[in-house]
C-alpha cells in the first residue's frame, strides 16, 4: 500500500497554473527527493502534499484516504512540515519550541505529559540540541536553529517527514548533518521522508528515489543514477551535465557547465 | 530559572498585587482606625474605594491579556485593543446601548459586538493581497479607532445627558465605578475570558509560530483565530463599556513581561494578569495622588507612559524580537 499517493494535481496561485496534473506515488519507507529547477513548482507540490493548498483538480491521498477529508489534528500525527522561510517574531526558546511539536498528540488546552517531555527531549538529543535547549532561537546561529526546527518535527514523531530545502543555507557540515540524521531516521524507525532539495548530489547520496519535477510536470522519476544518466535532466535545468560517481562514496554525482566553457573534448561518462 | 526560581517569582508577583492593592486603597484616602470601622458613611467610601481598586486589577488583568491575544494573533509587537480601536469599538457599543436604555446586563454585550466589529474591520483592512503588514495594521487601527470614537463623541454630544457619561470619562477613562452591578456583571464577563486565555494558552503559543506551521501542527488555525480575536473583544469590550479607554496598557505590560519570562503564553498570560492588575492599580493610585486633590484622569497617565513605549517599539521593530 502506498503511504502518499497524489492523482492528476492542478494547483493555480490566481490564474497562473503551477502545477498541471501531477501523479506521483510515495511508498512507505521511501527516502525521496523532489527535485527541479527554481519555479518548476516543487515547493508547492510538497505544501500540496501537506494538505496546506486546496487544489483546483486532482486528490492526494494519504493511506488510501483522501487528505482534505482527513481531520487536520489526525494528520498533524502522522505527518510533520519542515519549512523553508520558518519565522516568528517570538523569542522561544529552543526547549519551548520542540516542545510545541508534541501539539498533535495533545488535548486542546495542550497539557504534556512527562512522556511528551521525555519525547521532546529525545529528539532534542537526537538532533545535538540538547545544550542549546534553554537558548533562545533568536540567538543561536541559523544551522542550529534549523536542527532545532527539524527536532520539532522529530518530536511530532511523524510517520512522514516533508521537507523543503532543509539544507539550503547551511555550510557543508550542517548540510551532511542534518542528512545524515534524516539517514537514520529512515533506517531505524521506517520514517518516510520526502525532501525538496536545490542539491542534486546530496539528494543522490541519501534518496533512493527522486522525482525532477520541469514547469509543473513530473519531467522523470526514478532511483538518482537512472534519472541522473537521462538527457531529460539537462533539459530541465537548461544546462549540459556530466554524470560520474562520487569517488568517495560511489553515489550517483553530476557535474555542470556552462556550454561555452566545455571542453571540445570532454571525457565519456563513467557508469 | 530553576523550580525554586519561579516558585519566588511567582510569589513575588502575587505579594506585589497585594501590596498595590493596599496603596491603590490607601491612595483612595482609606485611614483603617477602629472608630471607623463601624461608621456608615466611612464603610461607603470603603466600599467605592474597594471598588476602584478591583475595576484597576481587572482593567490591568484584563487589557494585557487581551494585548497578548492581539499580538499573537496579529504577529505584530505593537498591537493592543486601544491602539487598533477595538476600544474605541467597545466604547461605542456600550454608549449605544445605553443610550437606546438597554439593561445594564446588555452592555458587555453590546460593547463585544461593538469591539468585534473593530477587530475584523481592522484586520480585513489590514490584509493587503492575504499578507498583513506591521504598519498597515497599526495604520488601519489608528484610523478606524479614531473614526469610531467620533461617532462616539457625537453619541455623547448629542445623547441624554443624564444617562451617558460625559466626553472625558469614555475618551480618558475612569476606574471608579458607582454601580456595583455594572462592575460584577463586567468582572465576571471579564475574568471568565481571561481564564478561558489561560486554559487554551498553548495554541497561541502554536499560532505565534505562523498559520501555516500551526496548520502543520494540527490546529485548526481559520477556528482558532476567530475564537481568540472574539475572546480579546469581549475581555477588552466589556473593560470598556465599564471604565472607558484606557490606552496602552495592554502593549506595555506584556512586553516588560516577556523580558522576565519569556514568550510561552502559558507563563506569560498569568504573570500579565497579575502584574498588569498591580500595574494599573499603582498607575491609578499615582493619578490620584500626584496632583492631589485633583484627580488625573487614568487614561492621561497610560498614555504619557505607554505612548512613549509604543513609540520606541515603533523604531526599534524589524530589529527586536519579541
Amino acid at each position: 500500500m502506498s503511504l502518499l499517493r497524489m492523482q492528476g494535481i492542478r494547483f493555480s496561485y490566481g490564474p497562473r497554473e503551477i502545477l498541471h496534473g501531477i501523479d506521483l506515488v510515495l511508498e512507505e519507507g521511501q527516502f525521496a527527493g523532489l527535485l527541479g529547477p527554481n519555479g518548476s513548482g516543487k515547493s508547492t507540490l510538497l505544501r500540496v502534499a501537506s494538505g496546506a493548498l486546496s487544489l483546483t483538480a486532482g486528490q492526494v491521498l494519504y493511506r488510501e484516504q483522501n487528505l482534505a477529508s482527513l481531520q487536520r489534528k489526525r494528520l498533524a500525527r502522522d505527518m510533520a512540515f519542515l519549512s523553508q522561510d520558518f519565522s516568528t517574531e517570538f523569542d522561544f526558546t529552543v526547549e519551548e519550541l520542540v516542545l510545541l511539536g508534541r501539539t498533535p498528540h495533545l488535548g486542546p488546552t495542550g497539557w504534556e505529559t512527562a512522556k511528551d517531555r521525555d519525547i521532546a527531549r529525545q529528539a532534542l538529543e537526537d538532533t545535538g540540541t540538547l545544550v542549546l535547549a534553554e537558548r533562545k532561537i533568536w540567538e543561536i546561529s541559523g544551522g542550529e536553529r534549523q536542527m532545532a526546527l527539524v527536532a520539532m518535527c522529530l518530536a511530532q514523531e511523524p510517520k512522514l517527514l516533508l521537507l523543503d530545502e532543509p539544507s539550503s543555507h547551511l555550510d557543508v557540515r550542517h548540510q551532511f548533518e542534518i542528512m545524515e540524521l534524516l539517514s537514520r531516521f529512515n533506517r531505524e524507525r521506517g520514517m518516510t521522508l520526502l525532501l525538496v532539495s536545490h542539491d542534486l548530489n546530496l539528494a543522490a547520496s541519501y534518496c533512493d528515489k527522486v522525482f525532477l519535477l520541469g514547469q509543473g510536470h513530473i519531467a522523470d522519476q526514478g532511483p538518482p543514477a537512472s534519472v541522473f544518466k537521462s538527457p531529460t535532466l539537462s533539459q530541465v535545468y537548461g544546462i549540459p551535465s556530466y554524470f560520474t560517481r562520487n569517488p568517495l562514496t560511489d553515489k550517483p554525482h553530476l557535474m555542470f557547465a556552462a556550454p561555452s566553457k566545455i571542453h571540445p573534448h570532454p571525457p565519456r561518462p563513467a557508469h | 530559572m530553576s523550580r525554586t526560581d519561579w516558585c519566588f517569582f511567582w510569589g513575588s508577583l502575587v505579594v506585589i498585587l497585594l501590596l498595590s492593592a493596599g496603596i491603590g486603597l490607601l491612595a483612595g484616602g482609606v485611614t483603617l482606625s477602629p472608630s471607623h470601622v463601624l461608621d456608615k458613611g466611612f464603610r461607603a467610601i470603603l466600599e467605592l474605594h474597594v471598588a476602584r481598586v478591583t475595576m484597576g486589577a481587572i482593567a490591568g488583568a484584563g487589557l494585557c491579556v487581551a494585548g497578548c491575544i492581539l499580538q499573537a494573533i496579529l504577529r505584530n509587537p505593537l498591537a493592543e485593543p486601544y491602539v487598533l480601536g477595538i476600544s474605541s469599538g467597545g466604547g461605542l457599543g456600550a454608549a449605544l446601548a445605553i443610550v437606546m436604555g438597554l439593561p445594564t446586563g446588555c452592555l458587555p454585550i453590546t460593547a463585544f459586538f461593538g469591539a468585534m466589529g473593530a477587530t475584523m474591520l481592522v484586520y480585513r483592512l489590514a490584509s493587503v493581497g492575504g499578507r498583513r503588514q506591521a504598519y498597515t495594521l497599526i495604520l488601519a487601527g489608528v484610523v478606524v479607532g479614531s473614526m469610531l470614537s467620533s461617532i462616539l463623541l457625537f453619541l455623547v454630544m448629542t445623547g441624554p445627558q443624564h444617562r451617558l457619561h460625559n466626553v472625558m470619562w469614555w475618551l480618558l477613562g475612569d476606574l471608579q465605578v458607582t454601580d456595583w452591578h455594572l462592575l460584577k456583571i463586567v468582572g465576571c464577563v471579564a475574568m471568565a475570558g481571561i481564564l478561558l486565555a489561560l486554559l487554551f494558552g498553548r495554541q497561541l503559543d502554536v499560532l505565534a509560530l505562523g498559520e501555516e506551521s500551526a496548520g502543520h501542527l494540527g490546529l485548526h488555525v481559520e477556528r482558532a483565530k476567530l475564537l481568540f480575536l472574539a475572546l480579546a473583544s469581549l475581555i477588552a469590550g466589556s473593560i470598556v463599556a465599564a471604565c472607558g479607554l484606557v490606552g496602552f496598557v495592554g502593549l506595555v505590560i506584556p512586553h516588560l513581561v516577556r523580558l522576565t519570562v519569556g514568550a510561552s503564553h502559558r507563563r506569560l498570560l498569568p504573570a500579565c494578569v497579575l502584574f498588569g492588575a498591580s500595574s494599573l492599580i499603582l498607575a491609578d493610585a499615582a493619578a490620584q495622588t500626584l496632583l492631589s486633590p485633583r484627580i488625573v484622569p487614568i487614561g492621561v497617565v497610560t498614555t504619557l507612559l505607554g505612548g512613549p513605549f509604543f513609540l520606541f517599539l515603533l523604531r526599534s521593530h524589524g530589529r527586536g524580537r519579541f
